[in-house]
């Protein structure tokens, strides 16, 4: 969704009009600004009893789970859980797609909300050498390598809801309206087939990603399958959002489950926040780097973001500091390349080849075409005209913090 | 025929949520809404294209990424709104021949009447709807323009009543609501007794849809805004599955 032609800026935080979700603007005020306006203007003693409204039917009267929760050893899963258990009053069923490299602090983080909330825990991994061929080609066509475990942390509780007869999914909130207000908080948007696609997949879904040249087949993707309408309406399957029912603001969150439920971050070099997912060495790094390159703005411009809509640093500030993370070297790039089957330098190449800029400055043909090694020296003959540095090849990153493979205990 | 009519409001290329049309929201891309609402057998898509030019044609093409992927807007009836009134005869047979079946006017562009020859001579006068947005004012039901005063709605009625198109009633006040129609709105629908009505501004449940298409009313079709964005099988929902389980037998 760019723009050509210069993108407007939000007058209050640093989103600009080219956000890939889009963004509309009122009196200079992005949707995503008037969406938390919103926060302030809502009864949220009377959200809570509608979504007390909204789950009743869904309590089982025959001792099963009355809901499926969704988690991950990081971001929103322990206050969720909170939410669900000792709000809602309702008995989940966790589920989990392992992504396959987890961080040590992400397993222990999802250790330790098993152990606290005593609630069944049900978790599929897939192959991990499936994992690495279909992220070689989503790095390639997509510039993420966060694509297969989106696809399977979205589909698998639709499987497990269906298996196990349990209608009710509950997610945190919802991403298009924390970052751009897609909607209001009284529409109590739900999750859907179409956003998955569109925004969570970047437009691919487990359907449409083989027309790329990809190392997997459709037998194997069924791991990642979302279930056809006809499934969802035969098992009434339904996602809600508590971000709709509840004030949402994951710093205070993040407090809270620190101090509660001693919930666990994890440093990076590229932002300041350590406890949105602390449960991936990669997702602050690499693919941080990579959404720099592809889009014009990295994680903690979104971070940056919901502290100035919250209220917690002003937008003079938050500029400053997104230029100096926004700079700084991702860790784990030798690790990274290492997990992959790659070369060191094939991350650098991936950088490259999903710089949005790319095209202007150097090429003049696509690099897709090019073999690995022509490109190889193509690409250092541009580090030593452009000055580029990528970082040293001889950053390790943090070995006590990393953990590759089934990413299992 | 009664039917259900997907609308589709669309700024700078964006598919976006409207609230009172003075309220948009970002929600998506033209061609992943159309596509989405071709696959749950909509009877009905209207396009209105805010950021519009006096090259509707180009507009309409530019809604896609590609010509592979207009293909997707052939399989179901297509209304466009955005510019007609301002585009020439030209411009107007090519948007016909890129599919689009009805243009949809505002309602003021009634009394320029060598327009609505011009458009009635390549597709036909039952092609055209004549848009009337409303707001109520001190419990008047007064056209909503920008172009001019706003007028009695019961005078419109008057003039406009059997003209041989349709005619497009939206509650601005309620558009974008989740609560439901009003009452206002099926009452303004009466005024017209001799053209087609298609109604439109806060239809989000199968009750709505009742009330909108119960046998005494003239109207023949209910827009649907953004709940169609908002849930998994929306379309469903609103054709009267009580529950989710219910859709399979709707």
């Amino acid at each position: 969704m760019f723009e050509k032609g210069t993108p407007i800026s939000c007058i209050r935080c640093l989103y600009k009009s080219d956000h890939p979700f889009g963004l509309t603007f009122h009196d200079g005020v992005c949707s995503g600004c008037s969406y938390h306006e919103e926060k302030n203007e809502l009864d949220w003693h009377e959200r809570k009893i509608r979504v007390l409204k909204v789950v009743k039917p869904y309590r089982s009267k025959s001792g099963n789970y009355d809901c499926i929760v969704p988690v991950t050893g990081g971001q929103d899963s322990f206050f969720l859980m909170h939410l669900v258990v000792n709000e809602l009053r309702l008995r989940p069923l966790m589920v989990n797609f392992n992504r396959n490299f987890n961080s040590k602090i992400g397993l222990s983080n999802l250790a330790r909300l098993r152990s606290i909330f005593d609630c069944d825990f049900q978790q599929f991994t897939p192959n991990p050498e499936l994992t690495r061929r279909v992220i070689r080609t989503t790095l390639r066509e997509l510039g993420t390598l966060n694509w297969f475990w989106i696809a399977g942390q979205t589909s698998y509780p639709l499987k497990i809801a269906k298996q196990k007869g349990i209608p009710l999914i509950i997610w945190g909130a919802h991403q298009g309206n924390e970052q751009v207000g897609m909607y209001k908080h009284v529409d109590e948007v739900e999750m859907t087939k179409r956003y998955r696609r569109e925004f969570d997949l970047l437009g691919e879904d487990e359907n449409s990603i083989s027309r790329y040249d990809l190392e997997a087949s459709t037998d194997e993707l069924q791991c990642i399958r979302y279930l056809s309408d006809n499934e969802i309406a035969a098992a009434g399957i339904r996602g809600i959002y508590l971000g709709n029912y509840f004030r949402w603001d994951p710093v205070r969150q993040h407090r809270f489950v620190i101090q509660n439920y001693g919930y666990q971050g994890k440093s990076s070099n590229r932002t300041y926040y350590k406890f949105d997912n602390p449960d991936c060495n990669f997702y602050n790094e690499v693919q941080d780097k990579l959404k720099f390159m592809k889009l014009g703005y990295s994680k903690v411009t979104d971070q940056l973001v919901r502290d100035i809509r919250h209220g917690r640093k002003r937008r003079s500030t938050a500029k400053y500091l997104q230029k100096f993370y926004e700079s700084r070297s991702p860790n784990y790039q030798v690790e990274f390349a290492r997990w992959l089957g790659a070369t060191r330098d094939s991350v650098d190449l991936l950088y490259l080849i999903n710089d949005r800029n790319f095209t202007k400055r150097v090429l003049k043909h696509d690099w897709r075409e090019e073999s690995e090694v022509s490109a190889t020296k193509k690409m250092e003959e541009f580090r030593r005209r452009v000055g580029l540095r990528f970082g040293s090849t001889s950053e390790l990153g943090d070995k006590e913090n990393s953990s590759f493979g089934k990413g299992q205990e | 025929m009664k039917r259900i009519i997907g609308k589709i409001l669309v700024q700078d290329k964006l598919v976006v949520n409207s609230y009172g049309y003075g309220n948009y929201r970002p929600c998506s891309t033209p061609y992943e809404s159309i596509r989405r609402l071709r696959d749950w057998q909509i009877d009905e898509i209207l396009i209105l294209n805010r950021s519009h030019s006096l090259d509707v044609s180009l507009d309409y093409m530019n809604l896609f990424p590609s010509e592979k992927h207009r293909e997707i807007a052939l399989d179901t009836p297509i209304t466009y709104g955005g510019g007609v009134s301002r585009a020439s005869a030209s411009e107007i047979e090519k948007l016909i021949k890129l599919g689009v079946e009805r243009l949809v006017l505002n309602f003021h562009q009634f009394k320029t009447l060598e327009l609505l020859q011009d458009i009635s001579k390549i597709c036909g006068v039952q092609s055209i709807v004549l848009h009337i947005p409303y707001i109520m004012d001190n419990k008047i039901a007064k056209c909503f323009s920008r172009c001019s005063e706003s007028i009695e709605l019961k005078s419109i009625a008057r003039e406009l009543d059997g003209w041989g198109g349709e005619v497009l009633i939206t509650d601005l006040d309620n558009e974008g609501s989740s609560a439901g129609i009003r009452q206002e709105l099926l009452k303004t629908a009466d005024l017209f007794n001799n053209c087609n009505v298609i109604v439109s501004g806060g239809v989000s449940s199968s009750g709505d849809l009742e009330k909108i298409f119960a046998d005494s009313l003239n109207i023949s079709g209910a827009v649907v805004g953004n709940f169609l964005n908002q849930k998994e099988l929306a379309l469903s929902l609103l054709k009267g599955a009580r529950t989710m389980k219910d859709i399979r037998n709707v």
